[in-house]
């Protein structure tokens, strides 16, 4: 049984070393430089969440959610994903 | 059997070697149980980090080329159009270099349904002009500006082809009017994170198709090149008027930090549901050493073995098993999300309420989150393995085998 043993540690030793290449290899820098130019042209870092008509795109723009309940908080925003 | 028996032979073609790996393919499904279970938790959990830590991360990047202080004027709470006036004042306070109008606003496709992020962007600055210029590659900037032409993300590129506008789309004004505008080039797929939902406009064209006057701009952008000045700056400007509302860079860069975080609601859900169904796993390893294995630790007792040698057998069965599941959870995760764009999940964290965003996330791999999972995730299942074995392996082999 040491055999298959040392076929499965090769096999696990070819899926990190795969993930090692794609990661070095990957092209960073350009995926950055996209960014940071539409940034610099726009001024504007603001993701671009997917979000309903009544959440708001941009940070610091809006924080009500309900005009009626203004204080009342619902489960389906951005919000409640990350922290404010 | 003494301290000096054949367990302390070289490992690798030792028989204890040979029995180890007899043992761990002989007893597979039992183990294979126990892999997929953890698989799908380190899965998961790796999933979950390596989306929000390249989001973050990319956001990052973006930190020096954003402003360092935004003005927006508010009322009732709310921010609403600022008067450009506001601009001169700003540009007369010591320390100030640049100071930017910004135009945006969300145009609705449908009412209350889809809608694209509209940017209007001064051509004429200087920066802005090179930047948009190498966004364009070899285009000319002057053709651009000939006539009403926008650039626009990939997500409102595909949406406006399904909807059958494949090169211009005609905006609705607030006056009622239509304003044809042209689609002049897509922005690069490697920008989508920002730019997925975004609309580029000509500064004019922008207030036009947003209803706003000409001397109105949405707020103003200004930067500080000195930090030692910025909490300087920030009072002389809320000095200016009443009704305004200084943002500075700080205060973007702590939400980044927040953003995605384990304190955030939906992933500690995800958390805690992981660690429960962990917790089940030791359960069952747990409850599996008192049944089953009880007898064959008895057996190898009554062989010969010693307290340590069968604490290392298990020891090395065990860790056998958190190296498979670890490695080939972490490196599904890495494919699922980096290769593959992270289908399904990522909407967790973009939302999936308007445009589909196909983004490109930037590999990251934090070694420290990747060592804690590792260790949150061994250290207890070795523990949960070991103390049972160890517990059965000090009775006395008849008793065990009972």
């Amino acid at each position: 049984m040491e055999k298959p043993f040392l076929v499965m540690v090769g096999v696990l030793i070819f899926m990190v070393f795969t993930v090692s290449i794609h990661y070095f290899t990957f092209d960073e820098k350009g995926a950055n430089d996209s960014l940071s130019m539409v940034v610099e042209a726009t001024q504007m870092a603001q993701p671009s969440w997917s979000v309903s008509y009544y959440e708001p795109r941009m940070f610091s723009s809006s924080n009500i959610n309900n005009i009626s309940y203004p204080e009342m908080l619902s489960t389906d925003r951005m919000d409640f994903v990350y922290v404010k | 059997m003494s301290s000096k028996s054949f367990l302390d032979k070289p490992f690798f073609g030792s028989p204890f070697f040979f029995f180890l790996t007899l043992e761990f393919f002989k007893e597979r499904k039992k183990h294979i149980g126990v892999v997929v279970i953890s698989l799908v938790i380190l899965f998961l959990l790796s999933s979950v980090l390596f989306i929000s830590s390249s989001i973050r991360y990319s956001i990052e990047q973006t930190l020096d080329k954003e402003p360092d202080f935004v003005v927006q004027k508010i009322q009732g709470g709310e921010r609403v159009n600022a008067p450009a006036e506001w601009i001169d004042p700003l540009l007369e306070i010591y320390g100030i270099n640049k100071v930017t109008a910004r135009v945006y606003g969300r145009y609705f496709f449908k009412a209350k349904r889809d809608s694209f992020l509209i940017v209007g962007v001064d051509f004429m600055d200087e920066q802005s002009h090179k930047t948009l210029e190498s966004i364009m590659d070899e285009t000319d900037l002057k053709s651009f500006l000939s006539s009403d032409n926008m650039l626009v993300g990939e997500g409102v590129s595909i949406y406006l082809k399904e909807h059958f506008y494949p090169n211009h789309y005609s905006f609705l004004t607030p006056k009622g009017d239509f304003k044809k505008i042209n689609i002049f080039k897509v922005l690069p797929k490697e920008s989508n994170l920002i730019a997925n939902d975004m609309i580029i406009l000509p500064m004019d064209l922008a207030k036009e198709v947003l209803g706003m006057g000409e001397d109105e701009v949405t707020d103003i952008a200004l930067n500080v090149p000195n930090d030692d000045e910025w909490d300087n700056v920030a009072d002389k400007i809320s000095a200016f008027y009443y009704d305004l509302r200084v943002v500075t860079k700080h205060d973007i860069k702590k939400a980044y930090e927040n953003l995605y975080n384990y304190k955030g609601g939906v992933f500690l859900i995800l958390f805690l549901i992981a660690i429960v169904t962990f917790v089940l796993i030791l359960y069952q390893r747990y409850a599996m050493v008192y049944s089953s294995e009880r007898r064959h630790i008895g057996l190898l007792r009554a062989l010969g073995w010693s307290i340590r040698d069968v604490l290392k057998l298990k020891f090395f069965e065990t860790i056998i098993i958190v190296i498979i599941s670890f490695i080939v959870g972490v490196v599904l995760a890495y494919f699922y999300v980096f290769v593959l764009g992270a289908p399904l999940l990522k909407e967790i964290f973009l939302g999936g309420a308007n445009m589909k965003n196909s983004l490109v996330l930037v590999p990251v791999l934090d070694f420290g989150v990747l060592s804690s999972i590792f260790l949150i995730y061994a250290v207890p299942f070795i523990a949960a393995v070991l103390i049972p074995v160890w517990k059965i392996s000090v009775t006395d082999p008849k008793e065990a085998m009972l």
